[in-house]
């Protein structure tokens, strides 16, 4: 690290593309070149020790699987040190490509679902009477409180063929043989979306109880239906809440493997569950890491298009508040 | 949030209720089987 005279660490100054713009750019010029002290600020301080739990608990780890991910298995397992680069090139293969395209459509009908449902419950929790809102927030977050294995394992008592859904149908008449509905796609589907749905409850609940009733009352009074008010105005206005809680569901989702493997009894391979075999059954760590990898690149993906949508949202709302300042 | 029409307002509260049914029917569900003696058979 670069110390000044007195010890203290210089950092840097990037931040002029014209040096001689502002007095101070032309003092610095002036005393010789662009270096400035740079005084740790109290903030800077109070993120430290987080950046060091996440550099040392998540950014090395991942730099140890995308290490791992460029070598060979071992003929007995474990890790050959020799490099290469087809793990990777097996990610493409149209057997592991397929696995990955049908976790992306399991996980984006599971996202959609939850977004549809969560969407409908915060809009009618931010609808409620001020009194009721955080009463009926804290009950949809409730269920979080129990472990997740056992709100999947309350769906197998619910689907299996003598499950409460059999024993309905017999109640209202229906004698012919129970439907299978565990271990289906829909039993996965549905097993996501309800683990998941809170935190779209959550994150669109946000900017919908601080969207301004006004907005809405205008469009009303000027003419628009409320389907078109919901369209035209609030939906718009609420993309970032949207957006964040999709983001939850499809992440959580694509790289889920205990619901594929508890609601899906194996039958539907996920990213997550090929993941935990390679590492797991078939020992080979250095596929495994690839094929982590890839899940993480999706993943970035997802997250550069959130950013994106929700940035895109705030300029919408910068300029219609302009507008109505205007 | 604007003042709504009763037919609203009751959609609303009719969301609400099937999004907690949807939430608390399966973890009510494994609550009561839990009292059951003979346990469970997953077919």
């Amino acid at each position: 690290m670069v110390r000044a005279a007195d010890g203290k660490p210089i950092a840097w100054l990037s931040e002029r593309r014209t040096p001689g713009a502002t007095p101070e750019g032309r003092a610095r010029q002036g005393r010789g070149g662009y270096f400035v002290k740079y005084q740790p600020s109290r903030s800077s301080l109070l993120m430290a020790p987080a950046l060091v739990w996440l550099t040392a608990l998540m950014v090395v780890p991942c730099a140890l699987v995308l290490a791992l991910a460029f070598f060979r298995r071992g003929i007995y397992g474990g890790i050959d040190y020799t490099f290469t680069l087809e793990n990777f090139g097996l990610v493409f293969d149209p057997l592991y490509a397929g696995i990955f395209l049908n976790s992306a459509r399991i996980a984006g009908t599971a996202t959609l679902i939850a977004v549809v449902i969560g969407y409908a419950a915060a809009y009618a929790i931010a609808a409620a009477p001020r009194r009721w809102q955080p009463v009926f927030l804290f009950f949809a977050v409730l269920p979080f409180w129990s472990n997740y294995l056992i709100r999947t394992y309350a769906w197998i008592v619910l689907l299996n063929r003598e499950g409460l859904i059999t024993q309905l149908l017999r109640w209202f008449g229906y004698t012919g043989e129970p439907p299978s509905m565990l271990y289906t796609e829909g039993a996965v589907i549905a097993g996501l979306v309800y683990n998941y749905l809170p935190f779209v409850i959550l994150a669109c609940y946000a900017p919908l109880s601080r969207l301004n009733p006004e907005l809405a009352e205008a469009s009303r009074d000027l003419g628009a239906s409320a389907a078109t008010t919901l369209r035209r105005v609030i939906l718009p206005l609420t993309v970032p809440g949207i957006a964040a809680g999709a983001v939850f569901v499809f992440v959580l989702s694509i790289g889920n493997f205990v619901t594929p493997a508890l609601l899906g009894g194996g039958r539907f391979q996920m990213i997550g569950n090929l993941v935990y075999d390679q590492f797991l059954t078939a020992n080979d760590w250095p596929f495994g890491a690839a094929l982590a990898m890839a899940l993480i690149a999706i993943m970035l993906l997802v997250l550069m298009a959130q950013a994106l949508a929700t940035d895109r949202a705030a300029g919408r709302a910068a300029e219609a508040r302009g507008q109505a300042d205007g | 949030m604007a003042e709504r029409s009763p037919a609203t307002r009751r959609t609303l509260w009719l969301a609400l209720v099937l999004v907690f049914a949807f939430l608390y029917i399966p973890i009510a569900v494994l609550v009561a089987l839990s009292f059951n003696e003979g346990g469970l058979a997953f077919r």
